[in-house]
């Protein structure tokens, strides 16, 4: 009686236990060669196998992580598949061969990737929290601060120039000619000729010149956008420093982004001397541009794009220096409405920004 | 003293009985709790149309139109389909129906029952009209946390009529609101049969799925103009039926049929106007179904009539995508015979040949379950 009652809080506990891990299907394909004379089910070759088809299949899993991403794992790969059965907490077997000439034994399995628990070993091997590894340069020791400021800008009005058209035409004529005097045989009457050409030659050029539209943006802070961002560096333990407690002026940055591309060396300076100042250690600044809203064929909802170019500078040199960034990589969003659309693809492309910042940043090591 | 000792011995044992009892019966209701409780919580997320939203009324012609709203403001098909599934949701016995709004921290799992294919076939024979309405359905399973299909169960009707005069609009939306509505209507008969199959997968659960499909040249000529000009429309009515017998035959977890294969992605248009777009995952297993052709022959003729045999060919591929493992690879043929009166002028085929179709359907099916290979292997580990 005892034991079903272990039993029944044991499901019960390992119920609750696995109720937040995030299960990825992947199949996998794992082979050995047999020494035995011939292969024997349940054997230690068997469970050899199901552990390479284990190990194949969470190789496949993180082939589909961007470049980043990818590295970051690599770093932790030799520690997983160490570890692999709690990574792949589950599989079926699909099907086996057995190759008795050859004594080889291959597995086919479908396996229960559990990403939550890879993304756990990525944070506690890359993130600021993670032991400095012998040998490496990181960009600073942890616990230092980071603040961030995230712009919006979506266009406001557009000026633009016709193509101002300069011609050139050179008119240039010339007459050439030869004059015959014929005299008659008998002296008495002469018969003056003149033969003419003229030419007349133009000649017409000139230059066109094309102005680019005078586009000036409305520029914002959104708070979802920043609750966002906020959001994905604090989960990966990056001490977070709101702009405003950081003393950034904010309204410069909107200003700089309403009419251009870069933020000015004016507002960047005194960006950065009141970072150094409050002993912050990074500063990550981003340029979201909200596109037009357009219809999405497939599910007839308005779709808006973003484009995110931003950079983390490390601030702790005697000069800043770039140590993350990312460009032009646009977001979707979709929504009933173009509000709704745009809303959608600020909080998608704050939040994946964010995120392949954060991937870059532990990559380098920086905590 | 003895008596006292007696009366002490009894109690105890019946105090002992008493608690082994209460301890047997707290077992079984905390099992039969587990097990109710391990049916997972699905909501109901309406009728929807299969594809993009702009192409809604392209696609579904008759059924877009009879889809207008009905006196509480819900769409017609909406409603019949809510009113259905409310009335019947302990049928669905392998999952917690829920109704209403669900809530963030709620079940991302929502059933839906999507129109995928709409076909009016209208033909002149002789002095008759004819007309065929196929409807094909999916009962989809969505995780709408992952914004994927969990499991589908498709359900094909048909409807067949004929008269003297031809069938206008108005005629073939009156016949295909029959089929829809109403507790004994065509439509709901079907999903009631398979209700008990309806579920979420289970952790691990192998899933199938009608991968591929090809129509040969050899089957064209026995087409309506409509599907000889569409083969990919026709290619999704033989995946439908193909996957709807299978299901019925041998109950396996399948996945729906993907028109374009690469971007595996289902788009549905749901009643209150709401569209989203699921992704189909890959599935464990696959069938690819070559309809090679199909082929008539006469096999006796009389002066009052003759019997032609027609013939349906077709190949199937039962195989594991990733590593193209494959279990089955087989031709398949199945014949019936069609009496015509030496009066009658023509033959409309169509009909004659879907039937050799699903012949050869039900032959390829009984072959995965008679080959040992694929039935233990693959039909097995799809089983709900």
């Amino acid at each position: 009686m005892r034991t079903i009652i272990r039993f029944l809080l044991f499901v019960v506990l390992a119920c609750t236990l696995t109720a937040h891990a995030e299960l990825v299907k992947v199949k996998g394909k794992g082979e050995i060669a047999y020494t035995t004379s011939h292969f024997k089910q349940g054997s230690a070759d068997e469970l050899a196998a199901i552990t390479e088809a284990k190990k194949d299949a969470l190789t496949r899993f993180a082939s589909d992580f961007d470049s980043a991403r990818f590295v970051l794992f690599k770093k932790i790969e030799p520690e997983v598949l160490s570890n692999i059965d709690q990574y792949v907490t589950d599989y079926t077997q699909l099907d086996q061969q057995d190759d008795k000439a050859s004594k080889r034994y291959t597995v086919f399995i479908e396996a229960s990737v559990d990403s939550t628990a890879i993304e756990n070993a990525i944070e506690k091997s890359s993130g600021p929290n993670a032991p400095a590894a012998a040998g490496t340069a990181t960009a600073n020791a942890g616990g230092s601060y980071m603040t961030f400021v995230f712009v919006a800008r979506e266009l406001a009005s557009s000026k633009d120039f016709d193509a101002k058209r300069t011609t050139v035409e050179i008119n240039e004529s010339s007459e050439a000619g030869a004059q015959k005097n014929k005299v008659a045989d008998d002296g008495q009457s002469a018969e003056t000729g003149l033969d003419k050409s003229s030419v007349v030659k133009n000649t017409t050029g000139g230059n066109t010149e094309i102005k680019a539209s005078d586009l000036t943006y409305r520029a914002t802070t959104v708070t979802y956008v920043d609750n966002a961002v906020n959001s994905v560096l604090t989960k990966a333990s990056y001490e977070v420093v709101d702009p405003v407690d950081a003393g950034l002026d904010v309204e410069s940055f909107k200003n700089d982004f309403s009419s251009g591309d870069d933020i000015s060396s004016g507002t960047r300076s005194a960006a950065i001397k009141n970072c150094k100042d409050k002993e912050i250690s990074y500063i990550a600044i981003a340029n979201m541009d909200v596109g037009l809203p357009e219809k999405d064929e497939a599910t007839g909802l308005i779709r808006v794009y973003v484009t995110v170019t931003a950079k983390v500078s490390d601030l702790t040199p005697k000069f800043p220096k770039t140590v993350a960034s990312i460009a032009g990589i646009p977001y979707a969003g979709l929504g009933s409405d173009p509000q709704v659309a745009k809303q959608n693809a600020l909080n998608e492309a704050a939040t994946r920004s964010a995120s392949e910042l954060v991937d870059q940043l532990r990559m380098k090591g920086v905590k | 003293m003895g008596k006292c000792t007696f009366q002490s011995a009894c109690i105890s044992r019946l105090v002992s009985k008493a608690c082994k009892l209460w301890c047997a019966i707290f077992i079984f209701t905390s099992i039969a709790a587990t097990a109710e409780s391990n049916k997972q919580d699905v909501y109901y997320g309406g009728f929807a149309f299969c594809g993009k939203a702009s192409d809604a009324d392209k696609n579904f012609p008759i059924a877009s139109s009879l889809n207008t709203p009905t006196d509480d403001g819900t769409p017609f098909l909406g409603r019949v389909a809510r009113e259905f599934f409310q009335k019947n949701e302990d049928r669905f016995s392998r999952m917690n129906l829920q109704f209403g709004s669900a809530r963030r921290e709620d079940t991302p799992l929502v059933l839906a029952l999507a129109l995928t294919d709409e076909k009016v076939l209208r033909d002149e024979f002789n002095d008759f009209h004819k007309l065929v309405i196929q409807l094909n359905f999916e009962i989809l399973i969505l995780n709408f946390k992952e914004l994927e299909v969990v499991s589908s169960q498709p359900i094909c009707i048909e409807f067949i009529d004929a008269g003297k005069e031809p069938f206008d609009d108005a005629a073939v939306s009156e016949r295909m609101k029959k089929m829809v509505e109403g507790a004994d209507s065509q439509l709901f008969t079907a999903i009631l049969a398979k209700a008990e199959q309806i579920q979420p997968r289970s952790k691990n659960q192998c899933t199938l799925q009608v991968r591929q499909v090809s129509i040969g040249e050899k089957a064209l000529p026995f087409l309506p103009e409509l599907l000889r000009q569409d083969t990919n429309a026709y290619a999704q009515t033989v995946a439908q039926q193909f996957g709807s017998l299978l299901t019925s035959k041998v109950g396996v977890a399948l996945l729906p049929y993907a028109k374009d294969e690469l971007n595996a992605k289902m788009a549905l248009v749901f009643s209150d106007g709401s569209a989203v777009q699921f992704k189909i995952p890959a599935p464990t297993f696959a069938v690819d179904l070559d309809v090679k052709g199909f082929k008539k022959v006469l096999d006796k003729s009389t002066d009052a009539e003759s019997l032609w045999i027609y013939g349906a060919f077709l190949d199937i591929r039962v195989y594991e995508p990733e590593f193209n493992i494959v279990y089955l690879d087989a031709p398949v043929k199945y014949g019936v015979s069609k009496v015509v009166p030496a009066t009658q002028k023509s033959v409309d085929e169509f009909p004659v040949v879907s039937e050799a179709l699903k012949g050869a359907f039900v032959s390829a099916i009984e072959q995965m379950q008679k080959d040992k290979n694929t039935n233990e292997k693959v039909l097995k580990k799809c089983a709900l």
